[in-house]
């Protein structure tokens, strides 16, 4: 018995590691999505002398950090001391003077501090300009998750010599930490307000319409591949499941439904109101139906509700 | 006497390796759920199939290695256990799956009621499965002087069973052209430890039938047992998982309710069957072997009882496939009498004489429609009027033929065509719709027989159709 649990341990521990790898290699997770940004002729020389002939461009040191959105939309005329809670995208940046040829800005992203290994680096080669300008590098996860919080780091680097310096905390943030430079030079056209960018945490008290649209993608539950053609069935409220199979489901008991296409995704062609219990049916050939007598969109959802509906054979 | 006495050696351990056998295999899968959570890898195309396939043939591996290992004191010959779980999964291949998927369509029907379950489960899935494993034992290894031992028929027949599933298993990852790989594994470890529980209670019956005289109907016994073990199996997985619907995205995990399930059913069958093998011998002991003299005659009786035991239950099988399948509802509506599918429901809307859905299925409908003639319209022109009418309502909408035929002996114009239907809104693809057609001038207004479904389905759906049109009468 020893030996052959010996054995089969070995057996079972080199499968492991062999599988380990495998994954470890293909291993994929959200990636990082990031972009520079560039404002030339921005009248805000106060902050870096201008020149009439580029030869040496100069920026703020230590590094701007400028407020964005859960898009990922960079509002250079705000500077941020410290991010909130829930941040998705953060922004450092600098302002300059000019842009001699032939100059390329490197940015290098820490986080938990400038010994630590980089999360991300990348250059651009800039256009010359003899004018004073913003620029940004923003970084965030390609699908919008909120970043770690912690103190985060930037590195920018002019033709690769270590140019300015910064870190900011992410989350914890707050309105009072926010500097608006867009008014400070008089700027006429209408600013972005960080009440209308800071928003995400406002939403309970936003009101609810009554009625919501329904889409969902439909997927089989163990392969994960959408389903195509599946129908997803709402009875009009107060039929129940069985009395509609019965009477050999009637059309006319159907409130609203929606047929998946080829990715697996439908939208029901009549919104569903809040705070109603109706019965539904999710049925696709070669699977088993899925009969819901209660399903409800309360006022807690958002609309349109997206649903995902895993279906068995 | 030449007669070759039975071995009557205990194993006290081999029901320990069947315990094993089932934690390792769960043990893999929690780590494939774990690994596939944790780094997500995105596999695409044929590496997503290679990989798909080696995690199918891993569970069947492991749990015959232990078998293997624990085997030591007289050990089958590794070649012959090999050799019964290929043929098991060639004999699944080339027959069992053809037989359940192609022949009897299995998936099309199965959920449409309870009975079509509980029958469908029984008679057709659990039959084939269940008789092909007895054939590969039975045929291939059973009169082997290999088997001489009453623990042989549960690893024979456990190979023969996990050959099975690792062809279900195969065929599953090239069916769905690769699988998320957490919840695929999921799935075939469930495959195989089900295939191996309900294949181990046939392997014990066939273990007996070949080292004990016994009653000519033992054999037959065992095989509806195997096939109402893995019917049951089937109805309460169902029961178990039956899809989810959740706001927002669905768990990275996948569900586990039939796989728990299908580890506890192999662990019950291996500790009754370790009970019963453990009495058997100990009969033995006592009162020595009744191992038959001439064992072949009762073997071939035996065996043909066993075949007709099969021939009954696939007999009850196709009942119940055709009156699922080709069962009707009749109608009579203003003049039309006639029959629809039993599956389809009444979809009826304004301007209809009849509409018929198969709101539950393929999404399919049947209609017929009655337009007044205006004077000296032939069937072209109330084609043409289908044609404006269809062409505002629809984007695309095109007749792809057009001929001339008869319905119930008048003259009739037959058209196919296609459109397709944006119903589906925003986000979501539009849908092409193929339809067919029958035109009929009857008196002073013109009766319209129409079929719409997808070109997947159509066909399927089109030789319904042509039995509705035959059926109907005005």
């Amino acid at each position: 018995m020893n030996a052959q649990l010996k054995l089969f341990l070995a057996i079972l521990s080199t499968l492991i590691l062999l599988l380990a790898s495998v994954f470890t290699a293909l291993a994929g997770g959200p990636h990082w999505q990031a972009a520079a940004g560039n404002l030339v002729g921005t009248d805000d020389g106060a902050r870096v002398p201008a020149q009439a002939k580029c030869t040496k461009m100069e920026i703020s040191n230590p590094s701007l950090w400028f407020a964005t959105d859960k898009e990922g939309n960079v509002y250079a005329d705000k500077i941020v001391k410290q991010y909130p809670d829930g941040t998705s995208y953060i922004a450092a940046g600098f302002e300059y003077n000019c842009i001699p040829k032939n100059t390329t800005v490197t940015v290098v992203y820490y986080y938990g501090g400038f010994d630590t290994e980089p999360v991300f680096t990348d250059s651009s080669k800039e256009k010359a300009t003899n004018e004073g300008g913003t620029f940004w590098w923003y970084i965030g996860y390609d699908d919008g998750t909120p970043i770690p919080e912690g103190d985060w780091q930037v590195e920018w680097y002019i033709n690769k010599k270590l140019a300015s310096q910064g870190e900011i905390t992410v989350g914890g943030g707050t309105k009072e930490d926010v500097e608006d430079i867009g008014d400070e030079t008089g700027d006429d056209e209408e600013s972005t307000s960080i009440d209308d960018i800071w928003n995400w945490g406002d939403e309970e008290g936003e009101d609810q319409a009554a009625t919501v649209t329904v889409q969902g993608t439909i997927v089989d539950g163990k392969t994960k591949k959408p389903i195509a053609g599946a129908m997803f069935i709402v009875l009009n409220p107060g039929v129940g499941a069985q009395e509609w199979v019965d009477a050999k489901f009637p059309t006319e008991d159907v409130f609203s439904a929606g047929q998946t296409d080829t990715k697996g995704k439908f939208v029901l062609s009549q919104p569903l109101e809040r705070n109603v219990t109706y019965t539904v049916f999710v049925v696709a050939k070669g699977y088993q139906p899925i009969v819901a007598e209660d399903f409800m969109i309360d006022d807690q959802q958002e609309d349109p509700v997206d649903l995902t509906i895993k279906m068995y054979k | 006497m030449a007669q070759q006495q039975p071995v009557v050696r205990q194993r006290a351990a081999w029901w320990q390796s069947a315990i094993l056998a089932v934690v390792g295999v769960l043990v893999f899968v929690g780590i494939v759920i774990g690994l596939d959570a944790a780094f997500q890898p995105q596999l695409t195309g044929t590496s997503l199939i290679i990989v798909g396939i080696i995690l199918a043939i891993v569970p069947a591996i492991l749990w015959l290695v232990f078998f293997y290992l624990q085997d030591r004191l007289e050990p089958e010959p590794k070649r012959e256990v090999f050799k019964i779980f290929i043929v098991g999964l060639a004999l699944a291949s080339a027959i069992g799956i053809p037989l359940t998927d192609q022949v009897f369509r299995v998936e099309d029907w199965l959920y449409r009621s309870s009975t079509s379950l509980v029958l469908g489960a029984i008679f057709v899935i659990g039959a084939i499965e269940a008789f092909i494993i007895y054939l590969t034992v039975r045929h291939f290894i059973y009169d082997s002087d290999e088997f001489n031992e009453r623990t042989d028929g549960m690893v024979y027949g456990t190979a023969a069973g996990l050959g099975y599933a690792t062809a279900l298993n195969v065929q599953f990852i090239l069916g769905s052209g690769g699988a998320a790989l957490g919840g695929a594994e999921v799935f075939i470890a469930e495959v195989a430890l089900a295939h191996a529980a309900f294949a181990g209670v046939l392997g014990y019956f066939l273990g007996r039938a070949k080292l004990e005289r016994e009653r000519i109907w033992w054999l037959p016994i065992g095989l509806l047992l195997a096939t109402v073990l893995n019917g049951l199996f089937i109805i309460a997985r169902s029961r178990l998982e039956s899809g989810s619907i959740v706001v927002g995205a669905a768990s990275v995990l996948p569900s586990i309710t039939g796989l728990i399930l299908a580890g506890a059913l192999a662990l019950v069958v291996a500790a009754i069957i370790a009970a019963l093998i453990r009495r058997d011998i100990s009969h033995t002991e006592t009162r020595g072997s009744r191992a038959a003299v001439d064992a072949h005659i009762g073997d071939m009786q035996s065996n043909r009882v066993t075949v007709g035991m099969f021939a009954v239950l696939i007999i009850v099988g196709i009942i119940t496939a055709a009156v699922v399948t080709g069962g009707m509802t009749s109608f009579d509506v203003s003049g039309f009498k006639g029959d629809y599918p039993a599956h389809f429901g009444l979809a009826t809307r304004e301007g209809d004489v009849l509409r018929v859905a198969d709101t539950l299925g393929s999404g399919a409908e049947f209609a017929i429609q009655t337009l007044d003639l205006e004077a000296g319209e032939d069937a072209n022109r109330v084609a043409a009027r289908l044609t404006v009418q269809r062409g505002t309502e629809f984007q695309a909408y095109k007749v792809l033929e057009s001929a001339e035929t008869t319905l119930n002996g008048k003259p009739a114009l037959m058209q196919r065509f296609a459109y397709v239907d944006m119903r589906t809104l925003v986000k979501a693809l539009p849908i092409v719709v193929e339809g067919k057609d029958y035109i009929v001038l009857d008196g002073n207004r013109a009766i319209v027989i129409t079929m719409l479904t997808t070109p997947d389905n159509l066909p399927d759906v089109e030789p319904q159709f042509q039995q509705f049109v035959e059926r109907l009468t005005f």
